[in-house]
C-alpha cells in the first residue's frame, strides 16, 4: 500500500511545480494526504528539490497539450491570448486523464463550455469554433463510421455532423486559416442557423433549415430533402 | 519465420512510404500497438478499438517482415495494479501477428486511487530500485511470459528525477530483475545517454556495470535539449556518443537479437527518409562488424 501511495504522490507532484513547492513548505500536508513511510516521505521531499524536476513538469504539460494542439486547432487559435492560464485552470480542474486523446479533448471542450455558459469566457467566435472542433473530432473518432441518421431513404454520411452556429460556417472556417488573435477580429457574416459539416481530410459546410437539421438530429425522415446534400453525397 | 536478428525500426504512421522506398534497410519491424488503439478504459465493452486503416497497413507489413511488440501500457511499475484486460488484448494481437518477442518499460504510468477508474500519469515515472519493486515487477513479467509464450524484455528507463536512498543501483536492479523474472534486457542506449547527461555520470562506466549477457535488444535514438535538460525525444540522428556506446557494448551482448532505431513521427518531415535510412545503415555497419554466427537465426 505504501509504494502505491508513493507513486500516487509522485504523479501528483510532477503535474505542477506549485504542488511540489506546497508539499516542500508543509511536509505534514504530504503525510496527511498519502500513507508514506518516513523513507518515502524523505524521498519525495528530496526529489522536489532536484533541479531536474522541471523536466517532469515540462513533459507533463507538453504531453497534456499535445492532443489539444493536434485536434482542437481552431479553438486553440481563438483562446491563444489566454492559453496558459486556461490550461493551468483546466489541469487543476481535471487533474486526472486517461491520456487517451479522445478523452482529453472531450474534457477540455467540456471545461471551456462550462466557462462560456458561466459567462467567464467571452472571445470572438469561440462557441462556434468549439462546436466545429467537437464535430470534427466526433467524426475522427467514430472508428466504426456509424452514421447517427438512418431513415428508410437517406442516411447522413458517416463523415458528416449537424451543428448550430451563430456565424456563417464556410466564412468562419476560411477566416480560421489565417486567424491571429493579436490582429483585429476578421469580418465573418453573422448567419445563425444549422449547418451540416462534412469532413474527409477537407471540411465542407452546408447550411440547412431548422426542420431538416432537427430531423437529422432526431433521426427522423427528412421531408424536404436539400438537393445539394444529395448531389454531394452527404445524404446517401 | 526465424527470430529476427539484425536491424529494426519502431513503426509510426509517418514512415508508411519508407517501407517501399528502403526495404533493404530493415530486418524486422517493432510495433507499439498502443499508438494504434483507442482504449475506452477498464471494464468497457469492446475496450480496445483498432483504427481500421492503420491496422491494414500493419497486416501488410507483417507479410513482409517479422514483427516484434514494444508495449507502453503494461505499466509494470504500478504497485498493486495489473491490467489483465490489457494483457488479454496483447494476447489477441499476438495470436494474429505472432510477435517474436514482447517488451515494455521499467516505469509506471497507470494508477488507480480510491474508487477512481484507472488514470494516467502522462509520463513514464521511475520506480525505486528496491527489493519491493523488483519482486512486484518480476511477478508481472513472469505472468506475461507464461501467457504469451515468447521472450519478454524490460527496457531501462529514462528519468528526470533521481529517487534518493535506493537499495540497489540501476545495473544491480536490472541484473536481478532479469534473473528473477527470466526476462531479457532491452538496453536503450539513448536512455542511458540522456540520464548520463542530465545527472552527470559516465555512460560507458554505466554500461560496463550491466550484465550485458542479458541484453537481447538495443534501442538507439536521438534527442534534443529543452529547458536546460536533454530529452529522449526520438528526434532523428543518433548522437555520436551513442554510436560509440553501441560499438563498445555489442561485442559483449552475446544474446542480442536486434538493434532498433526509434524516431518520432513528428520529426520525419524534418529529417526525411534518407536520413532514417542512413541511421539504419550505420547501425548495420556496427552490427556486421561485431556479429558472430550465433547472431544469425
Amino acid at each position: 500500500m505504501s509504494l502505491k501511495s508513493f507513486q500516487e504522490a509522485l504523479a501528483e507532484i510532477i503535474s505542477s511545480p506549485l504542488i511540489g513547492q506546497a508539499y516542500y513548505k508543509d511536509p505534514a500536508s504530504l503525510e496527511q494526504k498519502y500513507s508514506l513511510t518516513e523513507k518515502e516521505r524523505n524521498r519525495l521531499l528530496g526529489m522536489i528539490q532536484q533541479k531536474s524536476m522541471k523536466a517532469n513538469y515540462m513533459l507533463y504539460q507538453m504531453n497534456r497539450l499535445t492532443p489539444l494542439t493536434m485536434l482542437m486547432n481552431y479553438t486553440l487559435k481563438i483562446i491563444h491570448p489566454q492559453l496558459m492560464p486556461l490550461l493551468h485552470e483546466f489541469w487543476k480542474a481535471y487533474p486526472r486523464t486517461s491520456f487517451q486523446f479522445k478523452d482529453e479533448i472531450g474534457f477540455f471542450s467540456d471545461f471551456l463550455k462550462k466557462k462560456i455558459a458561466a459567462g467567464q469566457l467571452d472571445m470572438p467566435f469561440l462557441e462556434d469554433v468549439l462546436n466545429i472542433d467537437d464535430a470534427l473530432n466526433d467524426i475522427r473518432f467514430d472508428k466504426d463510421e456509424t452514421s447517427y441518421v438512418n431513415d428508410d431513404f437517406f442516411t447522413l454520411h458517416p463523415l458528416a455532423r449537424v451543428v448550430h452556429l451563430t456565424y456563417d460556417a464556410t466564412a468562419l472556417v476560411e477566416a480560421m486559416v489565417t486567424y491571429d488573435a493579436a490582429q483585429p477580429a476578421p469580418d465573418v457574416p453573422v448567419a445563425p442557423g444549422y449547418y451540416v459539416l462534412y469532413y474527409s481530410g477537407r471540411l465542407r459546410c452546408y447550411p440547412v433549415d431548422a426542420a431538416t437539421a432537427e430531423a437529422l438530429l432526431e433521426r427522423r425522415a427528412v421531408e424536404d430533402i436539400p438537393e445539394e446534400l444529395v448531389d454531394d453525397e452527404i445524404l446517401i | 519465420m526465424n527470430t529476427p536478428t539484425g536491424i529494426g525500426m519502431i513503426y509510426n504512421i509517418a514512415l508508411d512510404p519508407y517501407f517501399d522506398l528502403y526495404p533493404h534497410t530493415l530486418d524486422y519491424i517493432e510495433l507499439t500497438p498502443d499508438i494504434l488503439i483507442q482504449d475506452q478504459g477498464p471494464g468497457q465493452p469492446g475496450r480496445f478499438l483498432q483504427v481500421a486503416k492503420e491496422w491494414e497497413m500493419i497486416r501488410g507489413l507483417a507479410q513482409r517482415w517479422p514483427l516484434v511488440a514494444h508495449h507502453i501500457g503494461f505499466s509494470l511499475g504500478s504497485a498493486d495494479y495489473f491490467d489483465k484486460e490489457y494483457l488479454d488484448n496483447v494476447l489477441q494481437l499476438h495470436d494474429e501477428f505472432g510477435f517474436h518477442w514482447h517488451s515494455d518499460h521499467l516505469s509506471y504510468s497507470k494508477l488507480i486511487q480510491g474508487d477512481d477508474p484507472e488514470y494516467n500519469t502522462c509520463l513514464a515515472l521511475p520506480v525505486p530500485y528496491d527489493k519491493e519493486s523488483l519482486d512486484m515487477i518480476a511477478a508481472k513479467i513472469r505472468l506475461i511470459k507464461e501467457q504469451v509464450g515468447t521472450p519478454f524484455f524490460i527496457e531501462n528507463n529514462v528519468y528526470f528525477a533521481e529517487i534518493p536512498d535506493e537499495e540497489l543501483t540501476e545495473p544491480e536492479f536490472l541484473k536481478n530483475l532479469c534473473q528473477e523474472a527470466g526476462c531479457g534486457l532491452l538496453l536503450d542506449l539513448h536512455n542511458v545517454y540522456v540520464n548520463s547527461r542530465n545527472f552527470n555520470f559516465d555512460p560507458f562506466t554505466f554500461v560496463d556495470a550491466l550484465d550485458l549477457g542479458t541484453v537481447q535488444e538495443i534501442h538507439i535514438a536521438g534527442g534534443n535539449e529543452a529547458g536546460g535538460m536533454y530529452l529522449d525525444s526520438h528526434s532523428g540522428a543518433v548522437p555520436e556518443e551513442v554510436w560509440q556506446m553501441l560499438d563498445h557494448v555489442l561485442p559483449r551482448c552475446t544474446q542480442i537479437r536486434g538493434i532498433t532505431f526509434e524516431v518520432d513521427e513528428s520529426y520525419i518531415p524534418e529529417i526525411g527518409f534518407e536520413s532514417v535510412a542512413n541511421q539504419l545503415n550505420k547501425a548495420r555497419n556496427i552490427w556486421n562488424k561485431h556479429k558472430t554466427p550465433q547472431h544469425v537465426a
